[in-house]
């Protein structure tokens, strides 16, 4: 492949990706391979959660189809998908904010035990991802307001592959910290 | 090749035989004689590896030395059978080496499925701590073990990494806070075999030494029941003054003595301190005038160690030595 | 200085530093020979910080129960010496060359992301001088260099340093990933239509698989940076066992990532080697095939082996048997790189430049490295001599005796192409057989001290061990040895620097795409490209009677 934009977006995230993934074997450590007691888990409501997952996942469907009307050149409708994706990224953040608020009022935090420090990090890293994804879609949603159309064809493809990432790597998550505890 | 490099190569052999000579020679007795036999293998293998490098770097870089700037060689490779013919050598001295190894590996580390060991040593910065499960003696850095049989030795930590080695009785094992590991021990003959800890634990980690002294199957009976004694608890009138410091100035928040109301173990356990041949982890003989040196100013002999300097008058080190001194 | 100043052009030289307008250009470029040197030089800044502090390592340990330095200072030093060598020496110096010779190497004129390059290039700066700053900011980290939990956490280690460590290396961690990006599409996207993957100069293919283990590796040490920092910071409990975590998962962490990054460090001076000992044999590389493949086999284990530095840590016999074959399998596509080595300068036509010289001294002490790796290998000699003098040779003699000799190959090398002189031959003679003979009285000795009992990272020793003293001793005045050859490496730079640039485009008559242009080059690399159809263009272009086999 010769794009050198996607390219680099793709080792990007798949170097990411091994950031995460030792991130998630130390969770999994801490369950399987130590006697450390979870707190945590049974604070954690997977139905709520699973309802945001919901609303990410569909930012990355409205981002697909976002691209493809680009790419078409329909601009409103990219427009629209566009402003769709960065809503359902800004709802699924405003979930696990109150997420946080609602654990820190039953005073879990990143001390309350291994599973609290791994919890926070893994989500919270998470997060920041989604953050710098949110304020790259924006960028980009702006930059479609002005006439400079192949800048916004070119970012499409990098940050389109990033959000997927990002998305994956939030499904996975949620498998690790959310599911496997009630199994 | 002319003679003068003949004789090159000659001593270029002869050094590189000498090299492997004294690797593998002045490699401890071990109790384990087949790791030093791995290792004689392993020296002779590299050793020869390495001479062919440098024998090889060397001639090339004569015989094939331009003789004129421009001249060019042919511009061919050499058979890549060559090649496929080392991969082969390669592998072969590999596996060798791998069966080898696993077989001496399981050999040596070869602990029971439910370990009951005969000592367990807790490491602390920068002490040892050791008690003895079947007799229940509980004593610090001073460490006996019988000859003659293998000790079944259970190391963990009170704080941080330490790790456990004393080469001649046995590998070295890390000795991790929250895990137990277990090793063997075992010394052939009575004597003292030093170790030191090997894993960097702080400050204070180049004075963490080690000083296991194996007795004969008498001795170390004599030793255990001597430990096992009760303490002196009356003595001269300087001996009861040191005591009476002993409790007030606090050392018993860190120091333990067996058969005491005294049980902490945040510093080296007391119990018949005066009867240990060397103390501060084999750092200095058990004297009076070392005892002096240390409780007048702990700081000054081991810098960062964890007591700090309590600034005793000279009266109550003399008597805090005379104390101490006694607890034999 | 006005901030306005003209952009140059694509046919000027670089910018002089010396020029008003020569400063700013600089600090704001984005060009990736200007960034090269940039990284050149603030490798050479911290190679002599930590030449330093060695001295002051060696000066303390040269005679038992010495009291130069307190413990604390010395386990400040020892902890410094090795981070420095290790992340703002060795790396900064190999991602140095790699990004001015890149580009040039496939025939580009820049590589793919140059604002990334720079980025990269600051963060390394600001990544190394933040952990230098903690000295005067509470103290130096003082954990060692791989910095084991709890002794790093807070309850042991409550002064900043630690922290100062943490957030200096997740900054120089994102800047190597970000020159692994860099490397890894420039090599895929920029290359002369011309030129396969299977015709890259040997640096350059070690550079593209060695992008590969960067962005790979550094993500897992910052993964647990990051945890420590947290833990250290949050008050969390990732690494401290007395509230429900795991020392020992911070070992896992580090050597996963430890143990590619001294690959990371290793492939860039093999790629050096195989460039400089062709050239100076006059003869291409025998097995360009094998030492191209065995370095993506290395690439690959490199991540299945991490265990063996943590043989003694009491896991089983299954999990350390495992991991001692991989080691062992590991050694063999290393190893027999120095075959092929040896093998191209045999019938060869061989000429004794210094840069030929070092490329020799790294054949046989890579070799006693390599050796005395593959010993560790073996599980129960591991089970004696880890964490003893003996993996302080081993570490020396691959990094020093390899990557460092590989490094000095590479300058004398590329000396005259980067900057247009040539260093003084007679001066650099006299700098390799000083720091040779030095560095090996040092560390040849540094074996038998680990085999007699002596530990790492102690500050002093009893004075009753037989041969611990004089042993320490000699090692000690080797490093007087080294500090002189260093002096006269500097010295050398300095005289060279001085002279006017005279140097020809290929001046050593090599066969590759960065001497196809002048010596240095101009901000465009290239104006026109030699047919490029074998791995070695200029050879075609100057013996048509008898060209490589042609590869596309």
């Amino acid at each position: 492949m010769k794009d050198k934009g996607k390219l680099l977006v793709l080792f990007l995230i798949a170097s990411e990706a091994f950031f995460f993934i030792a991130l998630i074997i130390a969770y999994v450590y801490y369950r399987n391979f130590t006697n450390a007691t979870d707190t945590v888990a049974a604070n954690l409501d997977a139905m709520r959660t699973g309802i945001f997952t919901l609303f990410l996942v569909g930012s990355s469907v409205t981002l697909i189809f976002g691209k493809r009307a680009l790419k078409k050149g329909n601009d409103q409708t990219f427009k629209l998908f566009m402003a769709l994706t960065i809503l359902l990224g800004a709802v699924f953040m405003v979930g696990q904010i109150t997420e946080y608020i609602g654990l820190y009022h039953k005073q879990i935090t990143l001390n309350k035990d291994v599973f609290g420090s791994s919890f926070f990090t893994l989500t919270g890293f998470h997060g920041l991802h989604v953050i710098l994804g949110i304020i790259a879609l924006s960028i980009l949603f702006g930059v479609s307001f002005t006439k400079m159309k192949p800048v916004t064809l070119a970012g499409i493809e990098g940050v389109d592959t990033y959000w997927h990432f990002v998305d994956v790597v939030w499904i996975f998550v949620f498998y690790f910290v959310y599911i496997t505890p009630l199994l | 090749m002319p003679p003068q490099q003949k004789i090159q190569v000659y001593i270029l052999a002869i050094l590189s035989m000498l090299m492997i000579k004294t690797f593998t020679s002045i490699f401890w007795t071990n109790a384990d004689d087949s790791t030093n036999q791995l290792y004689t293998y392993f020296g002779i293998a590299a050793g020869c590896i390495l001479f062919l490098v440098i024998f090889f770097t060397y001639y090339f870089s004569k015989k094939y030395r331009a003789k004129n700037p421009d001249e060019l060689p042919e511009q061919k490779e050499i058979s890549h059978k060559f090649e496929l013919f080392i991969l082969i050598v390669a592998s072969c001295i590999t596996v060798f080496f791998l069966i080898l190894s696993i077989n001496t590996m399981q050999k040596i580390q070869d602990i029971p499925e439910n370990p009951k060991p005969d000592l367990v040593i807790t490491g602390h910065q920068w002490w040892w701590e050791a008690s003895y499960p079947q007799s229940g003696v509980l004593t610090a850095n001073e460490i006996h073990i019988p000859v003659g049989k293998r000790i079944l030795l259970e190391v963990n930590s009170a704080d941080v990494i330490h790790s456990w080695w004393v080469p001649a009785l046995g590998r070295k094992i890390d000795m991790i806070p929250g895990l137990k590991n277990y090793i063997w021990l075992y010394a052939d003959k009575p004597g003292e075999y030093l170790g030191t800890c090997s894993e960097f634990c702080g400050v204070e980690h180049a004075r963490m030494r080690i000083r296991v002294i194996a007795d004969t199957e008498e001795d170390f009976k004599t030793w255990t029941k001597s430990q096992l004694e009760p303490v002196i608890t009356q003595g001269t009138p300087l001996f009861d003054k040191g005591k009476s410091l002993f409790e007030q100035k606090t050392c018993t928040n860190c120091h333990g003595i067996n058969g005491t109301a005294y049980s902490e173990n945040i510093g080296p356990n007391l119990t018949h301190f005066g009867s240990r041949k060397r103390f501060l982890s084999d750092m200095k003989p058990v004297t009076r005038e070392n005892l002096k040196a240390w409780l007048t100013n702990p700081q000054d002999v081991k810098p960062g160690v964890k007591m700090p300097n309590f600034i005793f008058n000279p009266d109550e080190v003399e008597a805090l030595t005379e104390y101490i001194y006694n607890l034999k | 200085m006005s901030l306005f100043i003209d952009i140059p052009e694509d046919d000027d030289q670089l910018p002089a530093i010396n020029k008003d307008s020569g400063r700013l250009l600089w600090i704001a470029s984005v060009d990736h020979k200007q960034l090269g040197i940039m990284y050149l030089w603030l490798a050479l800044f911290f190679f002599l910080i930590g030449g330093i502090e060695a001295m002051i390592i060696r000066a303390q340990l040269a005679s038992a129960d010495n009291d130069l330095i307190s413990p604390e200072l010395y386990n400040q030093i020892f902890t410094m010496h090795g981070t420095t060598m290790i992340f703002l020496a060795l790396m900064p110096a190999l991602i140095g060359l790699a990004t001015y010779l890149l580009p040039l190497m496939i025939g580009a004129n820049e590589m793919a992301f140059p604002r990334l390059n720079a980025f990269s290039f600051w963060m390394t700066c600001m990544g190394g001088f933040l952990m230098y700053f903690s000295f005067f900011a509470g103290g130096a980290p003082d954990a060692g260099w791989f910095n084991y939990a709890p002794l790093s956490e807070n309850n042991y280690s409550s002064t900043a340093g630690v922290d100062y460590y943490l957030v200096g290396l997740i900054l120089t961690g994102m800047g190597s990933i970000g020159a692994g990006l860099n490397f890894v599409t420039t090599v895929l996207t920029l290359r002369s239509p011309q030129m396969k993957l299977n015709m890259l100069p040997l640096f350059a293919w070690m550079i593209f698989i060695n992008g590969f283990l960067l962005l790979a590796a550094f993500p897992l040490l910052n993964a647990g940076l990051f945890m420590m920092l947290i833990d250290r910071q949050f008050d969390a409990h990732f690494f401290i066992p007395s509230t429900g975590g795991s020392a020992i998962l911070w070992q896992h962490f580090f050597w996963a990532f430890g143990h590619p990054e001294v690959y990371i460090l290793a492939l860039p001076a093999f790629g050096i080697i195989s460039e400089v000992i062709p050239v100076f044999s006059r003869k291409p590389i025998f097995g360009y095939k094998f030492i191209a493949a065995s370095t993506v086999a290395i690439a690959l284990l490199a991540f299945g082996v991490w265990i063996h530095h943590m043989f003694a840590a009491g896991m089983s016999n299954t999990v350390n048997g495992f991991f001692a074959a991989s080691s062992m399998l590991i050694g063999i596509p290393t190893g027999i790189k120095v075959i092929n080595w040896i093998g191209t300068m045999y019938k060869g036509s061989i000429r004794m430049t210094v840069s030929m010289m070092f490329a020799m001294a790294f054949l046989i002490d890579f070799t006693i490295g390599g050796l005395s790796g593959a010993s560790f290998a073996i599980v129960p000699i591991d089970w004696q001599l880890t964490d003893t003098y003996y993996v302080v040779a081993h570490i020396h003699y691959v990094f020093l005796g390899g990557t460092a000799f590989g490094i000095f190959a590479g300058i004398f090398y590329w000396f005259p192409k980067i900057s247009g002189r040539h260093l003084s031959e007679k001066l650099g003679k006299w700098h390799l057989w000083l720091f040779v003979l030095g560095f090996n009285m040092t560390f040849l000795l540094q074996h038998v001290l680990g085999i007699i009992g002596m530990p790492r990272r102690v500050y002093t020793y009893p004075a009753d061990l037989s041969y611990w003293e004089i042993l320490n001793l000699v090692s000690s005045l080797g490093a007087i040895f080294m500090f002189a050859g260093i002096a006269v490496f500097l010295w050398n730079i300095y005289v060279t620097l001085k002279k006017p640039r005279q140097a020809e485009d290929n001046p050593w008559e090599a066969w590759t795409l960065e001497w196809a242009t002048t010596s240095p080059p101009q901000l465009q690399n290239f104006t026109s490209l030699p047919p490029v159809h074998s791995r070695r263009p200029l050879w075609d272009l100057k013996h048509p009677d008898n060209p490589d086999k042609k590869l596309n």
